[in-house]
């Protein structure tokens, strides 16, 4: 699907619960989910930028930084670390619904 | 995993991961890490002795609590030493449920833990620090560690373990690895993953979350090379198979990934990401992992005896700078 960055700003969190062959949901912040031992959570912000939550080796979530695009054309949602030495992340929108996110690996 | 693609990278896995950007942003961490990293490459290339007598790691343990439940009993914290105490010792009724062909890896690593009966003044103590706050929740900050921010302050990191017990958001619990700042080196663990009784809640409610944390607080690495999805990453531990990412839930047997059929995942092990009921073991690998770090960096918590012994035959200076106690 083409998305517009409306349809995907939000902080978002991974329902692996609800995960199928191939793609990952997400939630956004305050939708009830069952403990786990960690969840990513991908904040993008109104503004353009983004947190990506990722997960430490300690068990914490240090943050990467950068912007987030929606490509024109192909829909695909990139992901651009402020890290000059870091590559851009590209994932493929399935679906963005109201109170939920489907992503493919682009 | 992913390779970069005209600098794109497809999904997560093909990301440097977080640990060594830490690594990268941190020097005086890394040197730390390096040194204590290479003393157990050594040890392990020398064959080292691993430590024969039972070692015990005095433990104070801090509540901070705001809602009265979060202000856990002393049964429930009991019930969490009885925990570490059984996994690192091998007495887990379920270490029956390894399956066979893993069984010969299973180690007992003859490390036990009680509450401290002293202070860091020389009193005496029960072990627990109950502290009051008002912060409704704590974070991944290490604010829970400070008096002055709502925490409670740590007993020194060479003498205790360190175990923060609160209200966390979004996470069971965290660690810290050796190498670390003393003012806040430990563990921290939600009060509803702690012990088995009380405010522990399913799936974690068989204290597995600490037996993980203190795992990482010996140096031990998450069992899937913290490379993301990857199959590159290393856990530094030779006994345990490669592993793709974590491991959720309650798998079945076998679950292979990275080529590792037919035998699979050892996701049953305490560095993975299963629930508390599908976790019981940890490696001989390991064992001689968190041996190495307390030949090393938590060296002050072995009798000098032991320490001589486990140190015998390792050439001088393996022992990351920490002197023999006397």
């Amino acid at each position: 699907m083409t998305a517009t960055p409306a349809q995907l700003a939000g902080d978002w969190t991974h329902a692996r619960e609800e995960d199928s062959a191939g793609v990952k949901v997400y939630r956004p912040a305050g939708h009830p989910l069952p403990p786990a031992r960690w969840r990513h959570r991908l904040e993008l912000r109104a503004d353009g930028t983004y947190v990506d939550h990722r997960l430490g080796a300690d068990d914490r979530s240090p943050g990467v930084r950068g912007r987030w695009t929606v490509e024109p054309g192909r829909g695909r949602l990139r992901l651009q670390p402020d890290d000059a030495g870091a590559g851009a992340v590209l994932f493929e929108v399935v679906a963005a619904e109201p109170g939920r996110l489907t992503l493919r690996d682009a | 995993m992913s390779t970069p693609d005209a600098g794109q990278h497809r999904g997560w896995c093909g990301t440097m991961p977080v640990h060594h950007t830490m690594l990268a942003t941190q020097p005086e961490y890394a040197i730390a890490r390096a040194t204590i990293e290479n003393t157990a490459f050594q040890r392990m290339t020398a064959r080292a002795p691993v430590h024969e007598e039972v070692v015990t790691i005095p433990v104070v343990v801090h509540v901070v609590y705001r809602a009265a439940a979060e202000n856990v009993s002393q049964e429930q914290i009991d019930s969490q030493l009885t925990v570490l105490n059984h996994d690192f010792r091998k007495t887990n009724a379920d270490v029956s449920k390894v399956p066979p062909v893993f069984q010969p890896l299973v180690a007992d690593t003859r490390i036990e833990f009680r509450l401290a009966t002293t202070d860091p003044a020389g009193g005496t103590t029960t072990g627990v620090v109950r502290r009051q706050t008002t912060r409704a929740s704590f974070g991944q900050d290490d604010a829970v560690k400070f008096t002055a921010r709502g925490g409670s302050d740590a007993w020194p990191a060479d003498r205790y373990l360190n175990l923060w017990v609160c209200r966390l958001d979004r996470f069971l619990g965290y660690a810290q690895f050796p190498g670390g700042a003393a003012a806040t080196d430990g563990v921290v663990v939600s009060h509803t993953a702690f012990g088995t009784s009380g405010t522990a809640a399913a799936p974690f409610d068989l204290g597995r979350t600490a037996t993980h944390e203190v795992g990482h607080w010996l140096n031990l690495r998450h069992i899937w090379g913290d490379d993301g999805e990857g199959c590159s990453g290393d856990d530094f531990v030779a006994d345990t198979p490669n592993q793709a990412g974590p491991n959720y839930g309650a798998p079945t047997f076998p679950n292979p990934s990275c080529g590792n059929a037919p035998n699979g995942d050892l996701f049953m092990n305490y560095m993975d990401y299963t629930d508390d009921r599908s976790m019981y073991m940890f490696t001989k690998g390991q064992a001689e992992r968190m041996d190495a770090c307390l030949a090393g960096p938590r060296s002050s918590f072995v009798p000098a005896a032991e320490l001589r012994n486990m140190r015998a035959g390792v050439a001088e200076g393996d022992a990351a700078g920490e002197p023999v106690r006397t």
